[in-house]
C-alpha cells in the first residue's frame, strides 16, 4: 500500500531516529511512505481562540496538500497527530469557524482525511512482525501512552477505550510481557522544561512511582514512548528505566540486534 | 343529518394567550365563518362559569359542535368533554384548538400570533363540522395485579394490593426476594438494622394468601390493555423443587464448585447449589447451572428428592388486570472510571461492597479489614458515577451522601482511633432528620474535605487519594489504608429491556419515566402500567416504599372501580373496501388486527386497537377509516390553512 | 490593569464556565496544579466573579494543554482552552500598552535548547506569543 506521510519538524531533527525507524520499519513491511510534498509545520498545538482561525490554517493547508493526492495521510508525531486531527475536526463540525477560515484559504477542504497513526498500520501488519523477529528478548515492557494519543475524546486514536491498551495488546501478541500502569496517560510536562524543570522532574518522577509499583526488577523493563516530547523528558528526568521509540524497539528485534 | 350549528369558545387564559393574541379580533374573524352560530370570549373558559356559558349556549342555542380555542389538549380535552356530556351533547363533538402552547407561548410577534390564532380556530371550526358521534365502551376489569420485581418497592406494593383483597403476583429473577436493602447494613438517618425491618415484610410475602410469589422468574413477553393484560413468564430452570425443599443445606455442603456470591459482590464465595442469604424468601436452594457440572454428589445428598438436575425452563401465561413495576436499580461500575484503580487495587471498594464488609453476615463477619489488616485510614469519595457527564450520569443519585454519612460513622463507632476523610463536593441532606445526621456524624470528628479526586494509585502499601481542597484552593495527596467509592445509582440494564417490552417511556437519564413529573409520579406513559421504587429514579428507602403505597393505591382504585372505558378513537375496517391483503397485519403494534376468514377482511379487535393510526395510512385500498381522524376530516383542515380566501 | 476580564473572556472563548460546580477535578487531575499560584478550579471561580488577578497569576502560562482535567471534568469543561484564552487576553493587552517583553530565551539552559524536540520549542514559543 502506498501513504502520504507527514514527518513534522520534530522528526526531522532531534526526533530522527523516530524517522528513521518509521521509514526502515516501513520499507521492511512493504509500506510505501511517500512523504507530502511541500509540507510544513502543523502549528505545533492546537489554539481555540473564537476569534482567530488563522490559528488553524498551518494543518489545514497540510490536508488540503493531501487531498491533492490521497483521502488519507499517515504521521506517527503525536503532537501533529494531535494537532492535525482536532483542526480538521473543528473545520467540519463549526459551520462559523469553517467560513471564517476559508476566507483564508486558495482552496477549499472538501472532505475528512483519513489521519492514520503509524501504528495503525503495524497493528495490520502483526502477523509478518511476529514471523519476522528472529529473537525475542524477555524483557517487559512498559508502554507510555501520554496525553497527545490519548485526548480530547472522541477524537484522538485511543480516546475511546476507558483505560487504553491497544499498544500492550500489540506487544502481547508478539509474545511480550507488559505492565498496565495508572499513569501511563499522564502528562509528561512538556515545553516546562524551559520554564518550570521542577514540575517536569516531578511529573516524570510519578510516572516512574507507577511503573515501579507493577515492575520487580528495574533493569527487565524497557518504557516504549510514541512521541518525541515524551521521550525527551523521559530521557532527561530519570535514568532508572531504558526508553525507547516504539518503532525502533520493534526494528532492532526484527534486525536482532 | 339537520343544518350543523357550531358554538366558538375564545380563552384568554389570563394573560397567558390573550397577551399576546388579540382575542377580540379573532372572535370577529371566525363570526364570519359558515355555520358558525355563537363566538365569545373569555377569562378562563374551564372555569366553572366558562363551561356554563357553553352548558347555556348549547340550550340556548341548540349547537350541535362546539370548538374550544385555549390550551393544549392534553391539558383540557377531558373537562371540555364532560361540558358537553353535561349538556347532553355527545362529547366527541367537541374539537379543541391549542393558540396557548402552539401559539401565544412560542410567538412573540403579536400580529403573526393573531394571524395565527385566527388560522387554527379556523381550521378548527372546518373539522368541527365533520366530526360524528361516538361512544365509548366500558370493558371488566381483571382484578388480579403483577409487580415485577421484589426488593423492598415490590414488596410494598405486592402487600398493599393483597391487604386490600385482591390476587397478587410478584415476579423476581433472583432465587430471593429483598433486593439492595436486603444487602445493606445500616440504614441512615436513623440507623435501623436493614434486615430486622426487612425480613418481617419477607415473611409477610410468604404468609399471605393473596400474594402468589414467583421467584428466579423473568417476564418475557406482555400484551393486551389495561385491564387485561396477558403476560407470558419464564420459570427458570432452579434445579430444585421448592415444594419439598425445606432449606437444610446438605446439598450444599457437599457440593464441589465454587463460585463468587453476587450477593456479597464477589468478596465472598457460594456453592453453585446456594441460597443468597440466610434469611432468604423462599427458604429453598437454587443450582446456578452457569457452573454446575452436573456431579450429582448434591442430588444424592438430599434427603427430600427435592434436586433435579435436568430441569428445564417452564414458560406459562398470566392474565391481570394492572401490572406494578419495582425492578430497582443497579450500582454504578466504577471501572468506567478507570482513574480510581477499582479493580486494580483490593483496597477501594464500592458502597455497596463496603455494606457488605460492615454487615455481620457479610465477608467479614462485620470485622473491618482490608488484606486482613484493620485499616489506619480510610478515605470516602462523594458522586463517583453521578453528577459526571464523562460517563453520561448528569443527574444526582440522591442517597450517596447520606449512605457516606452512615457508613462513615459506623466505622467510627468500631474503629474509633481510624482517620476518615470524606471528599465531598456538595452534601445533600435534604431529607427529613438528614441534616441533623450529616452534623452528629461530622461532629464525631470525621473530616470532610471539599474537593472531587482525580485519581488513586500506590505508594508502597498505601493508597494516595489526589484532589484539591478547593476551600484552601490547594492539592492535597491524602493517604488511606482503604478507599470507598460513593458508587452512585444507573438504571438496570434488564429495566431497559423490559421497558422495550412493555412500551415504557424513558427519561433523558433512561430511568423509567413517569406520566407527569409532579402531578401522576407513579403512572407510567401507558394506562394500567404503574412504576415504584428506583426504578423510576434513583431515592432512598422511605421514598421507595412511599412510591409503592403510591402505585398500589393506584391499582386498587382500579380493581375497585372494576371497569375501563375504551376511547372510540379507533380504527374500523370497511368490508366492502378490504381485499383482505393482510398488510395492515404485521403493521399494528397491537396485534389488534385479524383476519376473518369467514367474510375474507380483516377486522379490528377493539379492545386491543389504541387509535395508533398506522393502519388507515398503510391500506392501499383505503379500507381502513380512523374514527375521529378519518381522511375528511383531517383533509379539510390542511386544506383551510392552504386555500385561505 | 483595569479590564473588565470576564467580558473579554466571553468575547473570544465559548467554553461553558458557567456550567462549572467548582468540585476541583480539574486541579487535581493537573500534574502541574501544585506549582500553580491558583489552581484551575480556582482560575474559572475568580474568572466567573470578574477578577482580573487571573490575568497576572502564573497559572496560565503553565497549562501544557495535556487535557488530563478536560478527560475528567464532570461538567465537560476543557480548561486548557480557558488558559489558552487567557494568555491571549493577556499579551494583547499588554502589547496595546507597549509592555511586553520579549521572551528570554537567553534565561532557558543551552543543552536543553539544543537537545530539545523542535516542537516543544515552538509550542512554547506559540503560547508566549500574541496574535
Ligand atoms: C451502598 C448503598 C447504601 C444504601 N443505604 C441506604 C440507607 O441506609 N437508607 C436508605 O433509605 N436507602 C439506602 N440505599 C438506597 C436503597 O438501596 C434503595 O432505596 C432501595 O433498595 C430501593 O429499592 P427498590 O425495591 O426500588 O430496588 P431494588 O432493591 O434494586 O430491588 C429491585 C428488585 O427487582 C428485581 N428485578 C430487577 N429486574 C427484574 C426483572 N426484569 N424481573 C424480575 N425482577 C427484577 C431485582 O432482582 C431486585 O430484587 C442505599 C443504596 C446503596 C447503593
Ligand atoms: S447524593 Fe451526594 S454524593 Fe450522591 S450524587 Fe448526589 S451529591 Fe453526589
Ligand atoms: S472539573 Fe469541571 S466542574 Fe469541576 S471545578 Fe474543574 S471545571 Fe469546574
Amino acid at each position: 500500500m502506498r501513504y502520504l506521510y507527514y514527518p513534522g519538524c520534530t522528526l526531522k531533527t532531534t526526533g530522527k531516529v523516530f524517522d528513521d525507524s518509521i521509514k526502515e520499519l516501513s520499507k521492511i513491511l512493504e509500506i510505501e511512505l511517500v512523504e507530502l510534498p511541500s509540507w510544513y509545520c502543523c502549528q505545533a498545538i492546537y489554539t481555540s481562540l473564537y476569534d482567530t482561525p488563522s490559528l488553524l490554517l498551518g494543518p489545514i493547508r497540510n490536508l488540503i496538500e493531501t487531498q491533492k493526492e490521497d483521502n488519507k495521510l499517515v504521521t506517527a508525531c503525536a503532537a501533529c497527530y494531535n494537532v492535525l486531527l482536532r483542526a480538521q475536526d473543528s473545520y467540519f463540525k463549526d459551520a462559523i469557524l469553517r467560513e471564517r477560515i476559508k476566507a483564508y484559504l486558495e482552496e477549499e477542504l472538501k472532505n475528512k482525511i483519513k489521519i492514520i497513526h503509524f501504528f495503525e498500520l503495524l497493528e495490520e501488519k502483526i502477523e509478518l512482525i511476529n514471523s519476522l523477529i528472529k529473537k525475542k528478548n524477555d524483557y517487559t515492557l512498559a508502554f507510555y501512552y501520554g496525553c497527545l494519543l490519548t485526548r480530547p475524546k472522541g477524537i484522538a486514536l485511543f480516546s475511546n477505550d476507558v483505560n487504553p491498551n491497544r499498544f500492550e495488546k500489540f506487544f502481547s501478541q508478539l509474545g511480550f510481557k507488559v505492565v498496565d500502569f495508572a499513569f501511563k496517560t499522564r502528562c509528561c510536562g512538556s515545553y516546562l522544561t524551559y520554564t518550570v524543570e521542577e514540575a517536569v522532574r516531578e511529573c516524570v518522577e510519578k510516572i516512574v512511582v507507577s511503573i515501579d509499583e507493577k515492575v520487580a526488577d528495574e533493569k527487565e523493563c524497557l518504557i516504549l514512548t510514541s512521541c518525541p516530547l515524551c521521550q525527551f523528558n523521559l530521557e532527561n528526568y530519570q535514568n532508572k528505566y531504558k526508553i525507547f521509540y516504539f518503532t525502533y524497539f520493534l526494528l532492532s528485534l526484527i534486525k536482532g540486534e | 343529518m339537520g343544518d350543523i350549528r357550531i358554538g366558538v369558545y375564545v380563552c384568554h387564559c389570563g394573560s397567558n394567550i390573550a397577551g399576546v393574541v388579540d382575542v377580540k379580533r379573532v372572535v370577529e374573524e371566525i363570526k364570519k365563518m359558515k355555520n358558525v352560530v355563537v363566538v365569545r370570549d373569555y377569562f378562563y373558559m374551564c372555569s366553572d362559569p366558562g363551561q356554563d356559558l357553553i352548558k347555556k349556549d348549547i340550550k340556548e342555542y341548540d349547537l350541535n359542535k362546539v370548538v374550544v380555542a385555549a390550551c393544549s389538549p392534553r391539558m383540557h380535552e377531558p373537562t371540555f368533554r364532560n361540558t358537553l356530556k353535561a349538556a347532553g351533547l355527545n362529547p366527541y363533538l367537541l374539537e379543541m384548538a391549542n393558540i396557548r402552547e402552539q401559539d401565544s407561548w412560542v410567538t412573540e410577534d403579536k400580529e403573526e400570533a393573531t394571524k395565527k390564532a385566527i388560522s387554527l380556530v379556523k381550521i378548527a371550526v372546518l373539522r368541527a363540522s365533520l366530526l360524528e358521534e361516538l361512544y365509548e365502551k366500558e370493558v371488566s376489569v381483571t382484578k388480579r395485579a403483577l409487580v415485577i420485581g421484589g426488593g423492598i418497592a415490590g414488596i410494598q406494593a405486592a402487600l398493599d394490593i393483597a391487604d386490600a383483597g385482591y390476587e397478587v403476583y410478584l415476579v423476581e429473577k433472583e432465587p430471593s426476594i429483598g433486593g439492595h436493602m436486603a444487602q445493606l447494613e445500616k440504614t441512615f438517618p436513623t440507623l435501623d438494622c436493614a434486615a430486622c425491618i426487612l425480613t418481617p415484610k419477607m415473611v409477610e410475602v410468604t404468609q399471605n394468601k393473596n400474594i402468589k410469589l414467583l421467584t428466579y422468574c423473568e417476564v418475557e413477553e406482555v400484551s393486551g390493555f389495561v385491564g387485561n393484560f396477558k403476560v407470558k413468564i419464564r420459570q427458570k430452570a432452579r434445579g430444585v423443587n421448592p415444594d419439598l425443599c425445606t432449606g437444610c443445606g446438605s446439598c450444599a455442603i457437599i457440593c464441589p464448585i465454587y463460585a463468587p456470591n453476587e450477593f456479597d459482590k464477589g468478596l465472598s464465595y457460594r456453592k453453585a447449589i446456594y441460597r443468597p442469604f440466610p434469611q432468604a424468601v423462599p427458604n429453598v436452594f437454587t443450582i446456578s447451572f452457569k457452573e454446575c457440572v452436573l456431579c450429582g454428589l448434591c442430588e444424592w445428598n438430599c434427603e427430600n428428592f427435592a434436586i433435579n438436575l435436568y430441569e428445564e425452563d417452564k414458560i406459562f401465561e398470566i392474565d391481570v388486570g394492572a401490572i406494578v413495576i419495582a425492578t430497582g436499580y443497579e450500582e454504578f461500575d466504577p471501572r468506567l472510571k478507570p482513574e480510581f484503580g477499582y479493580g486494580k487495587y483490593k483496597e477501594v471498594l464500592t458502597g455497596l461492597e463496603f455494606e457488605r464488609i460492615l454487615n455481620a453476615s457479610g465477608p467479614t463477619f462485620g470485622e473491618i479489614k482490608v488484606n486482613g489488616k484493620v485499616p489506619k485510614s480510610i478515605v470516602f469519595i462523594h458522586c463517583v458515577g453521578s453528577r459526571d457527564e464523562q460517563v453520561g450520569n448528569p443527574y444526582c443519585s440522591r442517597v450517596c451522601c447520606m449512605y457516606i454519612a452512615k457508613q462513615a460513622h459506623l466505622v467510627k463507632e468500631r474503629l474509633p482511633d481510624c482517620k476518615i476523610t470524606v471528599f465531598y463536593i456538595d452534601v445533600r441532606a435534604f431529607g427529613k432528620a438528614f441534616e441533623e445526621f450529616y452534623t452528629r456524624v461530622k461532629n464525631e470528628g470525621i473530616i470532610y474535605r471539599r474537593g472531587s479526586p482525580s485519581e488513586i494509585y500506590k505508594k508502597g502499601d498505601k493508597l494516595i487519594v489526589r484532589s484539591e481542597d478547593t476551600l484552601l484552593g490547594e492539592i492535597i495527596e491524602e493517604e488511606a489504608d482503604l478507599v470507598v467509592l460513593g458508587t452512585g445509582l444507573v438504571p438496570r440494564k434488564e429495566t431497559l429491556e423490559l421497558a422495550k417490552k412493555l412500551k415504557l417511556s424513558l427519561s433523558a437519564d433512561n430511568f423509567l419515566l413517569e406520566a407527569h413529573p409532579k402531578l401522576r409520579p407513579v403512572d407510567s406513559n401507558i394506562e394500567g402500567i404503574y412504576l415504584c421504587g428506583c426504578c423510576q429514579g434513583p431515592k432512598d428507602i422511605p421514598d421507595s416504599v412511599a412510591q409503592a403505597k403510591g402505585a398500589a393505591s393506584s391499582v386498587i382504585a382500579l380493581f375497585n372501580k372494576g371497569k375501563v372505558t375504551i376511547e372510540p378513537i379507533q380504527a374500523f375496517v370497511r368490508e366492502d373496501y378490504c381485499s383482505g391483503c393482510h398488510i395492515c397485519e404485521g403493521l399494528c403494534p397491537y396485534s389488534a388486527l385479524e383476519f376473518d376468514s369467514e367474510k375474507r377482511v380483516m377486522r379490528v379487535n377493539e379492545a386491543l386497537c389504541r387509535g395508533c393510526g398506522v393502519c388507515p395510512s398503510a391500506c392501499p385500498s383505503g379500507a381502513i377509516v380512523m374514527r375521529h381522524y378519518a381522511d375528511e376530516q383531517i383533509e379539510i383542515q390542511v386544506g383551510g390553512l392552504l386555500w385561505e380566501e | 490593569m483595569e479590564i473588565n476580564i470576564l467580558e473579554e473572556f466571553l468575547e473570544v472563548c465559548d467554553e461553558k464556565i458557567f456550567r462549572c460546580i467548582n468540585c476541583g477535578v480539574c486541579s487535581a487531575s493537573c500534574p502541574i496544579s501544585k506549582f500553580m499560584e491558583l489552581t484551575p478550579q480556582r482560575v474559572i471561580f475568580y474568572l466567573i466573579n470578574n477578577k482580573e488577578e487571573v490575568l497576572t497569576k502564573n497559572t496560565i502560562w503553565l497549562c501544557a494543554s495535556c487535557l488530563n482535567c478536560q478527560a475528567r471534568c464532570r461538567k465537560d469543561i476543557d480548561f486548557s482552552r480557558i488558559a489558552d484564552a487567557l494568555r491571549h487576553i493577556y499579551l494583547r493587552e499588554m502589547a496595546k500598552r507597549k509592555l511586553l517583553s520579549e521572551l528570554e530565551i537567553d534565561k532557558i539552559k543551552r543543552e536543553v535548547l539544543v537537545n530539545s524536540p523542535q516542537q516543544l520549542f515552538i509550542a512554547l514559543q506559540r503560547k508566549f506569543v500574541y496574535y
